[in-house]
C-alpha cells in the first residue's frame, strides 16, 4: 500500500519518542523505584501485620485498618446518657464508639491545622508578593526578611518560638502585658475599667496550643509561598500591564481581572503543595509539644510516630500512614478535579 | 551566557560531590581507642583476644558527655589487660530512644546501652536485651545488694535481671530561698526539721508566696507524669493496682491526691500557673525567680547552678495522707541480646556501675549513684550547691521506683491514656473524677496478664 | 504595585515602606530575639527577656559552641551532602520535568500521578524500611545514605513540568525544523529560560538537604559524619540549661541558609530581567 512507509515512519518516530521519554526519565525513575517504591511496598506490607520492630511481623489482615477507622454503636450508652439528663449531643457522643478515639482526635487536629495554615498563609503571601513586586529600592531586603523564617530549620525555630510563647516570662506575653498596661494607663484605668492582662498559656492550654502551632507554621510558610508567587508574577509579560494601563484600567482591575487569573496555575500549585505538607505536619508537635496538652496538638503523623516508634506498634503505625496517604490523595484529587473550573492554563 | 556558567557549575558540583561522597568523609571513625600493647601473660595461657565492646549512654549535658568520654578512656586502659577494647559511642539527647530502637531493629545497636527505667520492660519483652541473672549467679564477687533496692526490684522480673542501674534521681522540692525571705514565709527546711512539712503547711507556704500582681507563684510543675504522679502516691493511691494489671487512678487515695493537686492549680486561690510542658521550658519560670517551689529530680541541679540568680535549696517532698512518698527515677545499662561478647559486656557493665565511676559522675551534680558504697555517696553529698544534699539520699529510702511495666506498654498507657486526661484537669476541662474515670476506661483494655 | 512610571507620590510611598517595615519586623523578630539572647549570659536572659543587650556582648558563647561541639566539621559534611542533593535534584527534575511536559510516552500520566502520590506519604513510614535498606547496601554511617536516595524529587519534577508546560510549542518546533534533537532542545533552549524555576528548585532542595534531621539522626552514627542539625540537637541536649548557648548554636546553623537564599534570590530576579522571557 502506498501509505505504509509513512505509517511505518510515524510508528518508528513514536517508538523513538517513547524511548527518549524513558531515557530522560531514567534517573528520576530509578530513584523512585529503588528508594521509594520498594520501601513503600514494604511499609504497605507492614500495615497488614502486627510488627513490633523486632520480631517477625505477624499477619493480621485488615485488623489495623479496622481498628483505626472502625466504629461501633452502643445504644445502651445512648439511653444511659439521656437518662442522666445529658444533652442530645452528649448522648450521640456516647452512642458512637470509635475503636480508636485518639485517631479521630488526631484526624480532627490535622484537618484544623491544615485549614489554619492555608488560611493564614496563602492570601497574605499573595498580597505580600504583589506588594513586593515593585521596582522601588529595598524590595530585596524586605523579601529576605519575610523569607528567612522558611530557611530556618524547624529544630531551631521551634526552640526560639518555645521561648517566645512561654507563658510567664516569654517575649510575646511580655509584649502583650506591656501594651495592655500602657493602654490601661492612657485610657482604661482613668475611666475605671482597666483591661485584664490575659497571660495566655500559648503552649500549655489545649485551647491555644494548636493555634499557636498554626501561627508558627504560617510564619514559616508565607515566605515560601510569597517567593513562588513572586516568580510567577514576574513571569507575567510586561506588555500586559502596559496594554491594560493604556486602556485606562485601574490598579484593582489589573489585579483582579488580569493578574489573578493568570496566576491561577501558581495559586493552584501553592494550594496543593501547602495542603499536602500541612496534612503531614510532624516536626512542630515533635519538638514543641509532643502532641499535648491533652492531645490538642496530636496530628496524625505524630500519632503514627507515637504508635510506631514509641509504642512498638509499627504495623498499626504503618496503616495510619497509608490512611493519611489516602486522605491526602482524595483531597488532592478533588482539588485537581475542581481546578478545571478556576485554573486558567495556556 | 550567565546560564551556561551556572550549568557548568552545577554539573561540576554534582560530579565533585559524588566523588567526595563515595571516598572521603564517609568512613566511620570511632572514638580514639588507645590500642594497648600486646599483653604477654606470665602464665602459660595465650594472650587474651582483644574484643571491642561499644557502649552508649544519654548524658544530660555537655559536661557529663565529657566525663563519660573520660571514664570510657580510663576504663579502656584498665580493661585492656582483660582483653577488652572499650569504645564510647556518644549519642545526642534528642531522639535517643528513636535511634536506639531503630538500631535494635536492624541489629546494629551497641553492646551496652542505657535505657530509661520505664522503657526497660519493653526492651526485655521484645527480647533485644540479655538476661543478666546467669552471669550474676556465676560471679562470686558481685552482690546485687550493692545497689539500692528500689531500682533493683524493678529490674528483676520472674527470676530475670535485665540490667544494672546507672544512677538514681530522687524527686525533691527545689525552692527559692530569696522569695521565702522576701515575703517572710517559713522556710521548708525548718518546717521539715520540726516535723511539720506536710500537705497543710506546704499549701500554706505556697499560698503565702503567691502574689499574682508581681507574677510570683508559690508552686509550679511541668505536665510530666513524674510530677502529677507524685500527687497520686502522696494521696495514698497508685498509678496501677497491686499486680499492675489495671489502672489505679480511680482508687480513693489517687483521687484525693489528684484533687489536692487540682486545687493548687485551679480556682481563685490557686498557687500555681498552668503547668508548662515537659522538657525545660516548664522549669524556666523557676530559674527566672518567679516560682517559689518546683519539684524535680536531681538532674535540674546543673541548670540551677548555671541559671539561678538567687539562693536556692532542696527539701524532701511534703508528707501527705499516703505518708512519706517520693519517686526514684532511674535508668539502666542493658546488654544487647545480639552482642558477640556477653561475658566481656558483663565485665564492662560492672565497671560502669562501680562506686569509683559513679563517684566521678556524681561529682558533676546531675545524678545520684545507684551504688550504695560510701565512697560514691560521699562524692555525691559533696557536690554542692545545694549545701544540703541529704534530702536526695533520705528520699531514696522510701521512694517508689520508676515502674517498668511488664504487663503493658508504659507509653501507650501512661502517655496515651493517663496524660491527656490529666492535662484536662490542669486546663479545667474535666473534674478529677471524670478525668480519672476516662483515663482508666481507656487504659484498662491495654493491660495484659503477667 | 508601584510599577514603572509612578513617580513623585511621596505619601503613599512612605506609607508603603512603613507597612513593609512593620511586617518585616514581625517576621524577623524571632531571629532578633535569637541573636540577642545568644549574646547574653543565662541569668540575664531570665531577668529581662525583651532586652536587646545584656551587660556586654558575649561572643564567647559562640566559641564555646564551636569548640565543644565540632560545628566546623558538621558544616563541611552538610555542605557536601547538600551540594550533592541539590545538583542531583535539579538535574533529575529538569530531565524528568521536560519528559513529562513535552514528550509523549506510554504510561506518562500514570507515572506522573504515582509521583504526585508519593509526595503524600509521610516520611516516617518509610524510615525503617529505608534504614534496613541502607544496612544492606552498607551505606549506614556514610554520607552516601544522605545523598543518593534523595536525588529524585517528585515535587521538583512536578514543578519543572508545570514550568515547562507554559513554554510555547513554537520554541521546540522551530528547533526541530533546524534538526535539533530533544536533548539539545532541553539544554540549549529550555534550561536557559528556566532560570527562575531552577533557582526556586535550588533553594527548595538546599533547604531540604540542609535542614533534614530525622533521617541523618538515624542513618549517621559517628560524630565525624554528623550534619549540622544533629550538631544542633547535640547542643540542645548538652546545653539545655543555657538558652544563650543553644541559641548561639541555632544562629550558626541558620546563617548559611540565609546567605544562600540571599544569593539565589538576587540571581533569579536578575535572571528573569535579563532573559527577557516571554517577550
Amino acid at each position: 500500500m502506498p501509505r505504509s512507509h509513512i505509517d511505518e515512519a510515524i510508528t518508528k518516530s513514536r517508538i523513538r519518542e517513547a524511548i527518549e521519554g524513558y531515557l530522560f526519565l531514567l534517573p528520576n525513575l530509578l530513584g523512585f523505584l529503588i528508594f521509594l517504591a520498594i520501601p513503600l511496598a514494604i511499609s504497605f506490607y507492614y500495615s497488614f501485620t502486627d510488627y513490633n520492630l523486632f520480631t517477625t511481623p505477624k499477619f493480621l489482615g485488615l485488623a489495623n485498618y479496622a481498628k483505626a477507622l472502625g466504629i461501633s454503636f452502643d445504644p445502651q450508652a445512648y439511653q444511659a446518657a439521656l437518662a442522666q439528663g445529658k444533652s442530645w449531643f452528649a448522648a450521640v457522643d456516647a452512642w458512637i464508639k470509635p475503636n480508636d478515639p485518639t485517631f479521630w482526635v488526631a484526624l480532627r487536629n490535622t484537618l484544623l491545622y491544615a485549614l489554619g495554615v492555608l488560611g493564614f498563609s496563602i492570601i497574605p503571601a499573595f498580597l505580600l508578593a504583589w506588594l513586593l513586586n515593585s521596582r522601588l529600592r529595598g524590595m530585596t531586603f524586605y523579601r529576605a526578611l519575610i523569607y528567612i523564617p522558611v530557611v530556618a530549620s524547624v529544630v531551631g525555630s521551634a526552640l526560639v518560638w518555645g521561648w517566645i510563647y512561654q507563658q510567664q516570662s516569654g517575649a510575646l506575653n511580655t509584649i502583650i502585658s506591656g501594651t495592655i498596661s500602657w493602654i490601661n494607663k492612657l485610657i482604661f484605668t482613668p475611666i475605671g475599667h482597666p483591661l485584664v492582662d490575659p497571660v495566655i498559656g500559648w503552649l500549655v492550654l489545649p485551647q491555644y496550643a494548636l493555634f499557636s502551632l498554626i501561627l508558627m507554621t504560617s510564619w514559616a510558610t508565607i515566605g515560601y509561598d510569597m517567593v513562588i508567587f513572586l516568580a510567577a508574577l514576574q513571569g507575567i509579560p510586561g506588555h500586559l500591564y502596559e496594554a491594560a494601563t493604556v486602556d485606562g484600567a485601574s490598579r484593582w482591575h489589573i489585579l483582579f481581572r488580569i493578574i489573578v487569573p493568570l496566576m491561577t496555575p501558581t495559586i493552584f500549585f501553592i494550594f496543593v503543595i501547602n495542603t499536602i505538607s500541612s496534612l503531614q505536619i510532624f516536626s512542630e508537635p515533635y519538638i514543641m509539644t509532643q502532641g499535648g496538652p491533652a492531645n490538642s496538638t496530636l496530628t496524625i503523623v505524630y500519632y503514627l510516630y507515637q504508635k510506631g516508634f514509641q509504642r512498638f506498634q509499627m504495623g498499626y503505625g504503618s496503616s495510619l500512614a497509608w490512611i493519611v496517604f489516602a486522605l491526602i490523595f482524595i483531597i488532592t484529587l478533588i482539588q485537581f478535579r475542581l481546578s478545571g473550573r478556576w485554573v486558567y492554563e495556556e | 551566557m550567565k546560564h551556561k556558567i551556572m550549568w557548568t557549575i552545577f554539573s561540576l558540583a554534582l560530579i565533585v560531590s559524588m566523588a567526595l561522597a563515595s571516598c572521603g568523609g564517609g568512613t566511620p571513625t570511632q572514638a580514639p581507642a588507645t590500642q594497648p600493647p600486646a599483653v604477654v601473660s606470665p602464665t602459660n595461657t595465650s594472650p587474651p583476644q582483644m574484643v571491642t565492646i561499644r557502649w552508649r549512654t544519654r548524658p544530660d549535658n555537655q559536661a557529663e558527655q565529657d566525663v563519660y568520654q573520660k571514664i570510657s578512656d580510663s576504663l579502656n586502659a584498665q580493661l585492656a589487660s582483660q582483653g577488652i577494647n572499650l569504645v564510647y559511642d556518644p549519642s545526642p539527647v534528642t531522639g535517643y530512644e528513636d535511634k536506639l530502637k531503630t538500631e535494635y531493629s536492624a541489629g546494629t545497636a551497641p553492646d551496652i546501652a542505657w535505657v530509661p527505667g520505664a522503657s526497660s520492660a519493653d526492651y526485655a519483652q521484645l527480647g533485644v536485651i540479655t538476661d543478666l541473672m546467669p552471669m550474676v549467679t556465676a560471679d562470686p564477687t558481685f552482690k546485687l545488694t550493692d545497689y539500692y533496692d528500689a531500682p533493683m526490684r524493678e529490674l528483676q522480673n520472674s527470676g530475670h535481671l535485665w540490667g544494672l542501674p546507672r544512677d538514681i534521681s530522687t524527686l525533691v522540692i527545689y525552692y527559692n530561698k530569696d522569695l521565702f525571705t522576701k515575703y517572710n514565709v517559713d522556710d521548708p527546711a525548718t518546717l521539715f526539721a520540726q516535723g511539720k512539712w506536710d500537705w497543710a503547711n506546704f499549701q500554706r507556704v505556697a499560698q503565702e508566696l503567691t502574689h499574682p500582681e508581681d507574677k510570683i507563684y508559690g508552686f509550679s510543675v511541668s505536665d510530666w507524669w513524674g510530677l502529677w504522679g507524685w500527687f497520686v502516691y502522696s494521696g495514698g493511691g497508685s498509678l496501677f493496682n497491686a499486680d499492675r494489671t489495671a489502672c489505679g487512678l480511680t482508687e480513693p487515695g489517687s483521687l484525693v491526691g489528684l484533687q489536692f493537686m487540682a486545687d493548687l492549680f485551679l480556682g481563685p486561690d490557686r498557687v500555681a500557673p498552668p503547668p508548662g510542658l515537659e522538657g525545660g521550658v516548664g522549669e524556666t519560670e523557676f530559674h527566672a525567680g518567679t516560682i517559689g517551689m518546683f519539684p524535680n529530680g536531681r538532674w535540674m541541679t546543673p541548670s540551677d547552678r548555671t541559671n539561678d540568680a538567687f539562693d536556692w535549696a532542696v527539701v524532701e517532698m511534703p508528707k501527705g495522707p499516703g505518708g512519706n512518698t517520693t519517686w526514684l527515677f532511674w535508668g539502666a545499662y542493658v546488654i544487647n541480646a545480639k552482642t558477640n561478647y556477653p561475658q566481656q559486656a558483663w565485665t564492662v557493665i560492672k565497671a560502669l556501675t562501680s562506686p569509683d565511676v559513679q563517684a566521678q559522675v556524681a561529682a558533676l551534680g546531675t545524678n545520684i549513684p545507684s551504688n550504695k558504697a560510701q565512697a560514691a555517696v560521699d562524692a555525691f553529698l559533696n557536690s554542692k550547691p545545694p549545701a544540703d544534699n541529704t534530702p536526695f539520699i533520705n528520699g531514696a529510702a522510701y521512694a517508689q521506683a520508676e515502674i517498668p511495666l511488664f504487663t503493658g506498654n508504659w507509653n501507650d498507657i501512661v502517655g496515651g491514656q493517663y496524660q491527656p486526661n490529666i492535662d484536662k484537669i490542669f486546663a479545667g476541662q474535666a473534674t478529677v473524677q471524670e478525668a480519672a474515670q476516662a483515663a482508666c476506661d481507656g487504659a484498662n483494655p491495654l493491660f495484659k496478664s503477667p | 504595585m508601584f510599577s514603572r512610571g509612578q513617580r513623585g507620590e511621596l505619601l503613599p510611598k512612605v506609607l508603603f515602606y512603613a507597612v513593609l517595615t512593620i511586617v518585616g519586623l514581625v517576621f524577623v523578630y524571632p531571629f532578633i530575639f535569637m541573636v540577642a539572647t545568644s549574646l547574653k549570659s543565662s541569668p540575664e536572659v531570665f531577668k529581662n527577656i525583651l532586652s536587646l543587650f545584656g551587660e556586654r556582648l558575649r561572643f564567647d558563647n559562640y566559641t564555646t559552641v564551636l569548640e565543644t561541639v565540632n560545628m566546623g566539621r558538621y558544616m563541611v559534611n552538610t555542605t557536601i551532602v547538600t551540594l550533592g542533593v541539590v545538583a542531583g535534584q535539579i538535574v533529575t527534575s529538569l530531565l524528568g520535568g521536560y519528559a513529562f511536559a513535552r514528550i509523549r510516552f506510554p504510561g506518562r500520566d500514570l507515572i506522573l500521578t504515582l509521583y504526585l502520590g508519593t509526595v503524600m506519604i509521610p516520611f516516617t513510614v518509610i524510615l525503617i524500611p529505608m534504614y534496613k535498606m541502607m544496612v544492606v547496601f552498607g551505606w549506614i554511617d556514610k554520607l552516601q545514605s544522605l545523598i543518593i536516595p534523595w536525588i529524585f524529587t517528585a515535587s521538583g519534577t512536578f514543578l519543572m513540568r508545570q514550568f515547562f508546560k507554559t513554554f510555547p510549542r513554537e520554541l521546540e518546533e522551530a528547533a526541530f525544523m533546524d534538526g535539533a534533537n530533544r536533548f539539545t532542545i532541553l539544554w540549549r533552549i529550555f534550561v536557559p529560560l528556566a532560570g527562575p524555576a531552577i533557582a526556586t528548585q535550588f533553594t527548595i532542595s538546599f533547604l531540604y538537604a540542609w535542614n533534614s534531621f530525622i533521617w541523618p539522626l538515624v542513618a549517621i552514627q559517628s560524630k565525624a559524619n554528623y550534619v549540622v542539625t544533629q550538631g544542633l540537637a547535640d547542643i540542645q541536649g548538652g546545653y539545655h540549661a543555657s538558652p544563650p548557648l543553644v541559641l548561639a548554636g541555632t544562629t550558626l546553623v541558620i546563617i548559611p541558609t540565609v546567605l544562600v537564599f540571599l544569593f539565589a534570590q538576587k540571581y533569579f530576579i536578575e535572571g528573569v530581567a535579563s532573559s527577557g522571557i516571554k517577550k
